[in-house]
């Protein structure tokens, strides 16, 4: 009773009654690695500090079965507590909303990503075991769960529209969790002498029926699945459309949130023009830019380490993770919002960016910008601003033109020795392109800094 | 590497998953047609048709049993047995005839002729047999084809069976459509021979042989279609000697078949829906219903209804016509209950599930078909659909989709629980809840007043009326706009403001793209403001005006949630100085009136005049009780406020005689109070009420208030303060400096805009002053106290507040909710922190409380209380149950302190305990729904309270707009909760708190909700002309202008159970026919028999019903058996066939009384016959009617609307019987057109002009000679003879006329009667001659005797030298004298007075 006079509230009956069906699931899937763990993982030790003696030789799935049980006992409680849901107890704290609010700030949640981009390529062979994929795997769905528990994290995350952005996250995590499992074997493989996976067992298999036939029982299972998911999530009725009320936040399609992402940064026609067509080219031009023979046809980390992780930075940072990043953290006025944050419109950030001009006239010689005095001839115009925007031109060129040879000479010696100045200079320059974003994000956090050159007159920002 | 024989996954295990998958798909699939199958809308639908089903059967059940129906078959059945046998006997006849022909033929081999017929069949016994056989269908034959009447004899006698005359007729049908199928191929050839010879016309061809080919054609036709004719009358010749025989048999089978029809048709509807197990069509239908199949064409289907003129705003980009699928679920939403043909009934009645004959929601039908839907109410579904009243998305097909609107959270729930509802937000025009159902009438109804009043369907929109009357009485269009123009497209009600100015009126009438506003604005003049009061009392008043009138309807703008800090408490009082300061030195000065010089005003006599006057039809005084009148202020502290002296006096008695000296447009009316007497004897009723209200008891200079107030002190730093506050918002702060230490303006007077003009103006006043009026003009500018008042310099000022006329529909994200969710967590109710128990005896012992009354502690949550105290009174209101202590907590207002008197351990604490009545809103709400929803609250209207503040709050807390204007209303500064410590302090909210209920805020919100500036298409608006726009303006004024709190607009309906017997009808003897028939006339004839009954006593008796006015109430000292109504009907009643003149008297016992409707206003009028007879200033009721206000009673049928224009504009005095006059009100010429011509349009009859045929010639002509030819010997015409009727010593005892004066030489028992000068102009001719022949027909009480009634046969005749007598002429004279006044005042006015000589004085006007 009287949920709806309360206000956003964090349970409510429904809630936890699902929450209860999530718990039973977890139930059942981790029985059912009890039993693969009782006939893989052996026993261990447990003597708890000398209280045992010599201590107990204990099967590991004992640990698993424990946790099962416990699980079992959560779902009960959530199935046979849904009378009352206000004085539930089962959900999130505050204070373990609070660190993790605070951690979601876009620039913690930027470094975040990298460090676990980079934490995820060094400890590779440590989370690619079976166990660990579990434990992730377990781990990311209490956390979900738990999080339910919160009205704001619900309305964001349990949204029908929402649905895939949930599944990427995992569909992502498994296919990388998957590679890096791969890649470690055969790494391993190679390290040993041994031969590599795909050699060893042989997987080459017939178009009928091995090939043909998978297909087509994946297609069917797609096809259920698609239904099901029609029944069960309806389509929401949402606003008429209006130009004269667009939805705040107006959001892009979600495989496109990564770029709108890349708005808060740039001017629209580098983040929706100028740097789309660079990924375009990018990922054309990799085949040609490709200069290692290595690791065709099987899975290996070790031979192909600048490739995979670039494009592993591109890919999962700089794109998933915006995506990520655009549906859930973003909200009325593109604001940023925490998790476990109400979307209050009346939310406010500081907005006020400066050009690097700015900083440079301004702040540093203490001038008014160089304006070209009215009805000044073009030349003068275009002298006056590039006056004005000669340190952002500057930089950018030196970008652009001073960097790459200095790679070249330095970090990318054997690549610019190995490729070519052709396919050198392109590699360098699509690598810059990719790194301005975080470049730019750092900028902004850091300086406040709104373009490095801008030039309005001619609608030329950078 | 090229393909081994090995897979890679065991085949077998392949095709187990596939199996599995595509099991999977099917599942799935089956699932999503099972889902489909299974839609909302299906699963009501579906239980529809069971409800039709069934009904439909009950529905034959019933008419099969019916007894008459019953009978009426068993008697056709019979007569068809017998027709069988008759049919069976001619056969056999024929049979005779035709044995007879084969005998002949065998001679004639076939050619048998007419004449081969033996004679005994042509003539004689049996020819005659064979003729009636034929009936008239033989010489019906004969007549329209001679000769055909032997050949039907031939067939029937060649066909004798019945099978062989099917044949015949089966033969020349299939030879008549052959041919037509030739002739049509035919028909076709020669229309296109035409159309090629009309081609080739255009195409210049050579004619010749187009024209052959169409004459052909056209020859061929036209011998086809006499062929055809012939062959046509064969089939008809043919069946018809088929009928011949069965005739009889036939028709019994057709009647018997009607009679089954109904019945038929009945069974044929429910076999459609529900068709009996087993058969065909069941097997059919429940192929229909089958999943995927029913997809086809299922009876089951989304029903749609589109209204292409009923257009509405989608997201603010396009406009789209209604498509409502409503029906879809609510599929007998328009059914009616054809069994009943008396009213329009719903065939299914809403109800609750489970209540016998009942239907829940979305089976149910419309309560109100009369009205809505039905095909022959005002709104019919097929024109209006269901959206554009109820909102909603018309094209959801579910709960949730289609937007509907729980009425309060509790059902809320329940919904969320069975039908996955939620609020989608998304859609922004939810259904409007129950609460709000009325709010879309003022769409179209812009007019609002028909749906309060209206003849036809009653009150149909009560709430939102009480909104719109609310919003008038309150006057809040005065800061928010509510116009109800774009240009000058109407686009919802109007309520604006008049212009101020002359010159702004006439702008807005030049420009025809503006329509001029035209409501008064509600408070009074503040323009002489300093003749009236001083500057302490203003103050106070302003500060908080309740608490010097606690029912004042001004809005208090101090001391409210927002003024509670430092900076409020500090500037607040000086703002309120400097208000009263501006008002009071830019008053302007009033011309006021004095009474003579020496006359002591007489306050106790001022009381009966107060009363007598007619002043408390609009205000009440404590002095003089009875009549709770609201319309104007209360009275009683008059004289606690008014100026000290002969200036408070002053002012108050130029008020009373001549309101519109002190302002123009006020409603005071102007009432007429004159001086009256010599002498001694002099009377001066505005001095004498007057010295009432004020209590004076010497003259009028001694007069002393009963109050002071004190003049707020202005510490001059923080005038100061203030004053530089606002003056940096348009100046420098070196420019303040400047003026703040010069008092020298930077700019000159002409330039300044604003209202720092105060401080540029006027060098000659000191700084200070200034100072002062800056500031008081800031703050009338900043509250907006001109949008109720007339004050000086703010003629132009615009209204301050929000525009309302598009509230309704106005973007959610647009309304500054700020803090209000915290606010109401802890604050927003008017409680006391404590939780309270009913006292029991055995807890008034425990707590030797005396006897158990007011209410226990249960539990304590602030520390002023404890537990087991008892609450005995809240601010000396005692507190005695339950209910009184939630009463006094809804009277108080939130936040305020308040005086809590209690019980403590045995004895009554000594001083009560103030304590701020100040609690959480949630809690209230949260503990009053959960005591609805379990059903303990047993008082309806305290349900209703809870569950409505329940809904308002649910609302508020998600953003809706009825919560937003619901706490706006209640606490109107509750939003800025916790804002004022970071905003600016003149952003601060200005919205006053008006002293409106929880119900009041409730009826202005459904107003307000159902403002959305949409104008339906013109064919939808309801804006009429005529007489029904006459009724509409005109309900406006008389609710403006408070008409009906003196007069009687609808006299009372008395309703009782009437023992038929014992009322005897009107004599009709004793009365002219002529008389009668004009009663009829003007005074239709009513039925009294309502058809409703009543048992009294065990007997049943029939309830009779009339207009009329009850002359006795029962006596309660009388014994009940005794205790009896007497009652006069006003009606020309018809009971039962015996018919009753008005005025007939009906006596019942008080037992059989059903019910007295109360009469449409006049309660002043009421009351004071009540008073007149109580201080025996009137003998009896009769005589006090004739002093008081007379009731409008078919006023239009009796008055002619120019003279009643005149007469509203400037009312004369008529009669002279009344004690009071009619007053003359500000009203425009307009509004009297409007009125006049309401009351003309309410009785049906003509306005705005009048013929009077009585004037003109052809009636008089004929007059004139029907005179002569009757009374040959007269030499005078008709007129002049009525003119000397007129004159007799008759009407001219009592009415003065032609100049002659009435002598009354007791006043007390003669009574004089209107000057009948006034008659030719005022009164309609009929009404006049009804009046002559029976004036208690008209009006019971009068004491007009009939002055020329019918006399007994013998009878001395009266006036035998004036139309010999006739009395009936004589009468009809009179009128014409009457009617033709003028005509013969011109002619005939100076004939020396007849019989009765008395002093004429010449065109003496009295």
């Amino acid at each position: 009773m009287e949920s709806h006079l309360q206000h956003n509230p964090d349970l409510t009956s429904s809630v936890i009654f699902g929450l209860g069906l999530v718990y039973m699931v977890l139930f059942f899937m981790n029985a059912a690695w009890v039993r693969r763990s009782y006939a893989v993982d052996g026993n261990f030790r447990l003597n708890l500090g000398g209280l045992l003696g010599k201590g107990q030789e204990i099967p590991v799935a004992a640990i698993w079965a424990f946790y099962a049980f416990m699980l079992l006992m959560v779902s009960i409680a959530h199935l046979t507590g849904t009378g009352n849901p206000q004085s539930f107890l089962l959900k999130m704290p505050e204070w373990m909303k609070q660190p993790i609010n605070w951690l979601s700030d876009p620039r913690w949640f930027f470094i975040g990503s990298t460090a676990v981009f980079i934490g995820m390529i060094v400890l590779r062979t440590v989370w690619t075991t079976a166990t660990a994929g579990w434990v992730l795997l377990n781990i990311s769905l209490l956390f979900m769960a738990f999080s339910i528990t919160d009205y704001d994290f619900r309305q964001i995350v349990g949204k029908p529209d929402n649905v895939p952005i949930v599944a990427m996250l995992y569909i992502v995590g498994y296919f990388t969790w998957l590679y890096f499992r791969k890649s470690v074997d055969n790494d391993k493989r190679r390290a040993e002498g041994r031969p590599l996976f795909e050699q060893e067992k042989n997987e080459k298999v017939l178009t009928w029926p091995d090939l043909v036939y998978t297909e087509l029982i994946c297609m069917i299972i797609v096809t259920a699945v698609l239904i099901a998911w029609g029944i069960v999530l309806q389509a929401p009725l949402e606003e008429p459309a209006s130009a004269a009320k667009t939805p705040n936040p107006s959001k892009a399609p979600w495989y496109f949130l990564g770029l709108q992402e890349m708005l808060v940064y740039f001017d629209p026609w580098m983040a929706g023009v100028v740097l789309p067509s660079v990924i375009l080219v990018g990922l054309m031009a990799i085949p040609y830019i490709d200069f290692n023979k290595l690791g065709n046809g099987y899975y290996t980390f070790n031979e192909r380490k600048f490739a995979v992780s670039t494009f592993l930075f591109g890919f999962l940072p700089l794109w998933v993770a915006m995506i990520v990043l655009g549906t859930f953290l973003r909200g009325p006025n593109w604001n940023f919002f925490s998790p476990y944050e109400y979307w209050d419109v009346h939310k406010l950030e500081l907005l006020n960016n400066v050009n690097v001009s700015e900083w440079f006239w301004l702040n540093l010689m203490n001038q008014q910008l160089p304006v070209a005095p009215a009805g000044a001839s073009t030349p003068m115009q275009i002298y006056t601003i590039l006056l004005r925007e000669w340190l952002g031109l500057v930089l950018v060129v030196a970008y652009l033109f001073v960097l790459p040879p200095i790679m070249a000479a330095t970090v990318f010696r054997k690549f610019f020795m190995r490729m070519g100045f052709l396919r050198y200079m392109v590699l360098a320059n699509l690598m810059l392109m990719m790194m301005s974003l975080p470049i730019k994000m750092v900028l902004r956090w850091v300086a406040r800094l709104k373009y490095i050159v801008a030039i309005p007159e001619w609608f030329f920002n950078i | 590497m090229p393909a081994n024989e090995e897979y890679l996954r065991s085949p077998k295990l392949m095709h187990r998953v596939f199996c599995g998958s595509a099991l999977l798909l099917l599942l799935t699939t089956i699932w999503m047609m099972w889902a489909d199958y299974n839609d909302e809308w299906r699963t009501y639908q579906r239980k529809a048709f069971h409800y039709q089903a069934e009904r439909l059967k009950a529905r034959e059940t019933t008419l099969t049993a019916d007894k008459q129906h019953e009978a009426k078959v068993k008697e056709l059945e019979q007569k068809k047995v017998d027709a069988t046998k008759q049919t069976a006997d001619q056969l056999a006849a024929l049979a005779e005839l035709h044995s007879k022909f084969e005998e002949i033929d065998k001679d004639k081999d076939g050619k048998i002729s007419y004449e081969d017929i033996p004679e005994e069949f042509k003539v004689g016994e049996k020819a005659q047999k064979f003729r009636e056989l034929l009936k008239g269908d033989f010489d019906r034959l004969a007549s329209m084809n001679p000769g055909s009447s032997e050949k039907l004899l031939l067939t029937l006698a060649d066909f004798p069976t019945e099978s062989q005359r099917k044949k015949a007729v089966q033969v020349a049908r299939d030879k008549e459509s052959n041919h037509l199928r030739e002739l049509k191929l035919e028909r076709a050839k020669r229309d296109v021979a035409r159309a090629d010879y009309n081609l080739g016309i255009r195409d210049n061809l050579d004619m010749k042989a187009l024209e052959k080919r169409f004459t052909d054609a056209e020859s061929r036709v036209q011998k086809m279609e006499v062929e055809f004719a012939e062959l046509k009358l064969q089939t008809i010749e043919a069946k018809m000697s088929l009928a011949v025989i069965t005739g009889a048999l036939d028709q019994v089978t057709k009647e018997l078949v009607a009679e089954q029809a109904a019945i038929g048709l009945i069974h044929a509807a429910a076999a459609k829906i529900e068709p009996q197990s087993g058969t065909l069509q069941a097997f059919k239908r429940s192929m229909m219903l089958v999943p995927i199949i029913e997809g086809f064409n299922s009876p089951e289907r989304p029903i749609q209804d589109w209204m292409p003129g009923l257009q509405f705003t989608l997201g603010g980009m396009t406009n789209v016509a209604r498509f409502d699928r409503c029906r879809t679920c609510h599929m007998s939403i328009d059914v009616v209950d054809d069994s009943i043909t008396t009213s329009v009934a719903g065939a299914f009645p809403a109800g609750k599930a489970g209540e016998k004959g009942k239907f829940p929601q979305p089976y149910s039908s419309h309560p109100n078909l009369g009205l809505y839907l039905g095909a022959t109410s005002p709104h019919p579904l097929p024109k209006f659909g269901c959206t554009v009243c109820h909102e909603g998305q018309g094209s959801g097909t579910t709960v949730t989709n289609a937007s509907h609107t729980p009425n309060d959270p509790v059902e809320m729930e329940r919904w969320a629980k069975d039908h996955k509802w939620f609020d989608n937000h998304f859609w922004e025009r939810p259904m409007l809840p129950k609460r709000f159902e009325e709010a879309s009438c003022i769409k179209c109804h812009v007019n609002v007043v028909e749906l309060g009043v209206n003849e036809k369907f009653g009150p149909t929109a009560p709430k939102v009326v009480k909104g719109h009357d609310l919003i008038q009485t309150y006057g809040c269009f005065g800061c928010h706009e509510i116009s109800g123009y774009d240009g000058n497209k109407i686009i919802g009600p109007d309520l604006r403001l008049e212009p101020t100015t002359a010159e702004e009126a006439a702008e807005i009438a030049k420009d025809p793209l503006q329509v001029a506003g035209k409501l008064r604005k509600v408070g009074p003049s503040l323009r002489h403001l300093a003749s009236k009061a001083n500057s302490g009392f203003v103050s106070h008043w302003t500060e908080e005006p309740k608490r010097f009138r606690p029912t004042t309807r001004m809005p208090q703008f101090f001391k409210l949630d927002n003024q509670s800090d430092d900076m409020a408490a500090k500037y607040n009082p000086v703002e309120i100085a400097a208000m009263s300061h501006y008002l009071l030195t830019k008053s302007e000065k009033l011309d006021t009136l004095s009474p003579i010089e020496g006359y002591k005003p007489n306050a106790e006599r001022g009381r009966e005049l107060f009363a007598t006057k007619g002043c408390v039809v609009c205000h009440t005084h404590q002095d003089v009780p009875g009549l709770a009148a609201e319309f104007g202020p209360e009275l009683s502290k008059v004289h606690a406020k008014l100026r000290e002296g002969k200036l408070g006096f002053d002012w108050l008695y130029t008020w009373i005689r001549e309101p519109e000296r002190h302002h123009p447009r006020t409603k005071m009316p102007h009432l007429f109070l004159d001086g009256e007497g010599t002498g001694d004897k002099y009377v001066d009723p505005a001095a004498d009420i007057a010295a009432f209200l004020l209590k004076l008891e010497g003259a009028p200079a001694d007069f002393k208030p009963t109050q002071t107030y004190e003049t707020p002190e202005v510490p001059d730093a923080v005038l100061d303060e203030l004053v530089t506050y606002f003056l940096m918002k348009v100046l420098t702060k070196s420019q303040v400096d400047v003026v703040m230490k010069t008092g020298k303006y930077p700019l000159p007077a002409s330039v300044i805009k604003g209202d720092e003009i105060e401080l540029a103006a006027g060098s000659d006043e000191d700084f200070r002053t200034r100072k002062m009026s800056y500031l008081g003009r800031k703050t009338i500018s900043r509250y907006g106290c001109y949008g109720c008042h007339d004050i000086p310099n703010f003629e132009k000022a615009r209204p301050i507040g929000t525009a309302l006329q598009d509230w309704g529909k106005k973007d959610r994200s647009r309304l500054a909710f700020e803090h209000i969710h915290e606010y109401l967590h802890h604050h927003g109710q008017a409680g006391l922190g404590v939780i309270v128990d009913t006292v029991d005896a055995g807890a008034a012992a425990r707590l030797k409380l005396d006897a158990p009354r007011g209410v226990r502690v249960a539990k304590a949550k602030k520390a002023e209380f404890k537990t087991d105290d008892v609450i005995v009174a809240i601010d000396g209101l005692a507190v005695n149950s339950m209910a009184d202590y939630n009463e006094l907590l809804d009277r108080t207002v939130v936040g305020s302190n308040v005086a809590v008197s209690v019980w403590r351990n045995g004895h009554l604490l000594e001083s009560p305990i103030a304590i701020k009545a100040d609690t959480s809103m949630l809690e209230r709400v949260e503990d009053g729904i959960s005591r609805a929803s379990r059903g303990d609250i047993t008082n309806p209207v305290a349900d209703e309270r809870e569950r409505s503040a329940a809904f308002y709050y649910e609302s508020l807390t998600h953003h809706g707009r009825p919560g937003f204007l619901w706490q706006k209303l209640r606490q109107p500064r509750s939003y800025d909760y916790k804002t004022i410590e970071t905003k600016a302090y003149d952003d601060r909210l200005r919205m006053p708190k008006f002293p409106f209920t929880e119900e009041e805020i409730d009826a202005i919100a459904t107003f307000v909700v159902g403002l959305v500036a949409e104008p339906p298409s013109a064919e939808y608006l309801y804006n009429p002309g005529g007489a029904k726009g006459a009724v509409i303006k005109g309900e406006r004024l008389i609710q403006q202008f408070n008409c009906s709190a003196c007069h009687m607009l609808e006299l009372p309906k008395i309703r009782y159970g009437a023992d038929l017997e014992s009322i005897t009808a009107s004599d009709t003897a004793v009365e002219y026919p002529e008389a009668i028939a004009l009663l009829k006339k003007l005074r239709p004839v009513q039925n009294a028999l309502t058809g409703e009954m009543k048992t009294v006593k065990g007997k049943s008796l029939p309830i009779i019903q009339f207009h009329g006015m009850v002359s006795s109430y029962p006596d309660p000292e009388d014994s009940p058996d005794e205790q009896e109504y007497i009652a006069d009907s006003w009606d020309f009643l018809n009971v039962a066939g015996k018919e009753l003149f008005p005025t007939s008297k009906f006596i019942f016992p008080a037992a059989n009384l059903d019910r007295i409707d109360p009469a449409r206003g006049g309660q002043y009028a009421e009351w004071l016959v009540k008073r007149l007879v109580a201080n025996q200033t009137a003998k009896e009721a009769g005589l006090a009617w004739q002093m008081s206000p007379p009731p409008l009673y078919k006023q239009g049928t009796k008055v002619q609307t120019p003279w009643l224009f005149n007469f509203l504009r400037n009312p004369g005095r008529i009669r002279h019987t009344t004690v009071l006059r009619m007053p003359k009100f500000n009203m425009s010429d307009s509004d009297a057109q409007a009125l006049a011509n309401y009351f003309a349009a309410v009785d049906g009859t003509e306005f705005p002009y009048q013929l009077i045929a009585e004037r003109e010639p052809e009636y008089l002509n004929e007059k004139n000679h029907e005179f002569h030819t009757a009374f040959k010997d007269k030499k005078e015409g008709y007129l002049q003879e009525s003119w000397k009727m007129l004159n007799a010593p008759l009407c001219i005892k009592c009415h003065s006329v032609a100049g002659r004066q009435v002598a009354i030489n007791d006043p007390k028992t003669d009574i004089r009667g209107p000057n009948l000068e006034l008659a030719a102009e005022r009164l309609k001719p009929d009404w006049t001659l009804l009046w002559l022949y029976r004036p208690n027909w008209i009006t019971p009480y009068t004491s007009m005797p009939s002055p020329l009634p019918p006399q007994q046969p013998g009878a001395q005749p009266r006036f035998p030298e004036i139309f010999g007598g006739d009395g009936l002429r004589q009468t009809i004279s009179l009128r014409d004298a009457l009617v033709n006044y003028y005509k013969l005042m011109e002619t005939e006015g100076k004939v020396s007075p007849q019989p009765q000589p008395q002093p004429a004085a010449a065109g003496g006007n009295d």
